[in-house]
């Protein structure tokens, strides 16, 4: 296979999941068809990245005008010698080591929340089907994409996509939370489309390489007005997409309205959200100090809030929901660290947390699809209703904390280290503080709702849960697991990454 | 009136007439208090990278915080509620911070 046509696999991740959110929605109610579909899609899914060449894709074939002498010769001198000719006229996507790695993870989650879906829903719905889809191809065209305004589209869908997960569930209050999140949508998304269009004004182009090479060759006032705003306007529309604060509230709440394995990959969409923007945001202003600064500052009052307010939640749902909020924060630091190994250990963390957060949210919701009740104070005993399960949470909250082996240790071991090694010891400290807290917050969550005695009057409903939700768990604790004792098949990759971004 | 009897009855305002105050929620708002006052410690001890002199103001600052307003946790919890309003006023003060903070504070640094 010649690097042309593998490069051809590099849109795929995003066209397939279209096509098949399309073709979910148009056989909704065609129940045996639609469940066939989705299945070959989440399948497929993990498998593409790995086939795939890095490399480049062109939409359209419109390479630079650089690369493409016989168009160039054609044009004036004035074009010829000037920095357009460099400049990328198609949509461009960029697959490395960090695309393939997060596509394929979120292909992984994907894959067990799709089967957790069909298996737990006796009739699989078309039209959630649709959005969980459109959803998958949004993140995986942020990651990919090199076109800032092309993210953007595809951040909107993606939120657009969130909000329907969240109605499509039937759990209480549902549509509130959902249209709150929209309306905060409404406040942050047009100052991201604001600083992008701000970009474009002086720029002349929405490809973050062009970009780049305009501030770097001083095309434009690297520390101009224009420029300052469009940082502060771009950041502002991270922080909504991503759930930090101030959104971390909304995001929490989001999750915990949507069914628990919608919530799994509610959280898989945020975190990509997270990944691409704070590349994006880094590699465009990283020239301006404060941008690190900014990253850092907002990181940690993520964790700091996404702890705390996690430990005097009751509802297991909403406890997560900050728990993941707070894990965010330790992708920041590790971003805004700027060094090689700090980057590589907010990327690894980062994939990390989608495994591990998607891992609890499944492993819960199989509380919920026993009692309907998501309140711990209420809940009590369930060791005995099913014990392996248990442990397959128990390992899932560890590898949050990050308890060794496990890969959530990995990632903080690394990143702690790489806070040191930068001269912060105090974000050390205070990552080593927050996951023992962490920790504290599963031994209570475990102890209420696994090894306290059972109240008297718990519901549980008659229904075995099914084996395709144990697979999915398993699948997922297998990759904790393996990353957490062979780290380097992931970190290597990463540090190289890291490395040529720096 | 000790602290512990002082918590307790603030926890007691913000939960319903009807609902059970556990010694678990009591615990996990005292771990929350105690953690939230090392992090802004730890935080404040950062400012050393920006000036010495602010990071003992700010320190010295806090610590009078701590003794004339503590327990944070709940004021921190009440702010933090999921009314639209609280949302939305946060929305715009971080909006507005972040461009004070980058459109000024890299201009005029």
């Amino acid at each position: 296979m010649t690097a042309l046509s593998s490069n051809m696999l590099i849109p795929l991740m995003v066209i397939i999941p279209i096509i098949c959110a399309l073709l979910l929605n148009l056989f909704n109610g065609k129940d045996k068809f639609v469940k066939i579909i989705a299945i070959i899609t989440v399948i497929f899914l993990p498998l593409i990245p790995l086939f795939t060449n890095y490399g480049l894709h062109f939409f359209g074939g419109h390479v630079p005008l650089i690369d493409n002498g016989a168009l160039l010769g054609t044009l004036p001198a004035s074009i010829q010698s000037s920095i357009v000719a460099f400049y990328h006229p198609a949509i461009t996507y960029s697959f490395s080591s960090l695309q393939k790695l997060f596509v394929f993870v979120l292909g992984l989650v994907a894959f067990s929340v799709v089967l957790t879906s069909l298996s737990e829903s006796e009739k699989f719905d078309g039209a959630y089907g649709f959005l969980m889809f459109m959803g998958i191809a949004a993140v995986s065209a942020l990651i990919l994409s090199d076109d800032i305004f092309h993210m953007y589209v595809f951040f909107e869908i993606a939120a657009l996509a969130q909000t329907g997960i969240v109605l499509a569930s039937s759990i209480k209050n549902n549509y509130e939370t959902a249209l709150k999140y929209m309306m905060l949508s409404s406040l942050a998304a047009p100052f991201l489309l604001l600083g992008i269009a701000l970009i474009l004004g002086i720029v002349g182009s929405i490809n973050i390489t062009d970009i780049v090479l305009a501030i770097n060759q001083t095309f434009i006032d690297p520390l101009g007005p224009v420029v300052l705003l469009a940082l502060a306007f771009i950041t502002f529309g991270w922080l909504y997409g991503s759930g930090l604060p101030p959104f971390h509230t909304i995001k929490s709440k989001v999750y915990s309205k949507a069914m628990p394995s919608g919530a799994a990959l509610l959280q898989a969409f945020s975190v990509i959200t997270f990944v691409a923007f704070a590349l994006a945001i880094l590699r465009i202003f990283g020239h301006i100090y404060i941008t690190q600064y900014l990253i850092m500052g907002f990181s940690i009052v993520a964790m700091i809030f996404g702890v705390t307010l996690a430990l005097v939640q009751e509802d297991f749902k909403r406890v997560i929901g900050f728990l993941a909020v707070g894990e965010l924060g330790y992708i920041g630091i590790g971003l805004a660290l700027g060094t090689a190994m700090g980057v590589a250990g907010g990327l690894f963390q980062a994939l990390n947390e989608m495994i591990i957060t998607a891992l609890l949210f499944i492993g819960f919701g199989t509380i919920l699809y026993k009692t309907r009740i998501s309140n711990i104070n209420e809940l009590g005993g369930l060791l005995a209703e099913n014990p392996k399960i248990s442990i397959v949470v128990l390992l899932a909250g560890f590898a949050m904390a990050g308890v060794p082996p496990l890969n959530g240790f990995r990632s903080k071991l690394m990143l702690m280290q790489s806070s040191v090694n930068a001269g912060y010891p105090e974000l050390g400290v205070l990552m080593v503080v927050l996951s023992i807290v962490t920790f504290v917050i599963f031994v209570k969550l475990f102890y209420n709702i696994y090894l306290r005695p059972k109240p008297k009057n718990i519901p549980i409903v008659d229904l075995k849960i099914p084996k395709a939700t144990i697979f999915a768990m398993v699948l997922l604790a297998i990759a904790c697991i393996v990353i957490g004792l062979y780290p380097d098949i992931v970190v290597e990759p990463l540090v190289q990454f890291s490395i040529g971004m720096i | 009136m000790g602290y512990y009897e002082k918590l307790l009855d603030l926890i007691r305002g913000i939960k319903d007439e009807n609902e059970e105050l556990s010694s678990s929620a009591v615990t996990s708002i005292l771990t929350a208090e105690l953690t939230l006052l090392v992090s802004i410690l730890i935080c404040l001890i950062m400012l050393r990278h920006l000036n010495l002199i602010l990071m003992v103001v700010a320190v010295f600052f806090f610590l009078v915080i701590i003794i004339t307003s503590m327990p944070l946790m709940i004021k921190v919890k009440n702010e933090q509620s999921d009314s639209f309003d609280r949302m939305s006023f946060h929305a715009i003060i971080a909006l507005a911070l972040l461009v004070i903070v980058v459109y000024w504070g890299v201009r005029f640094a």
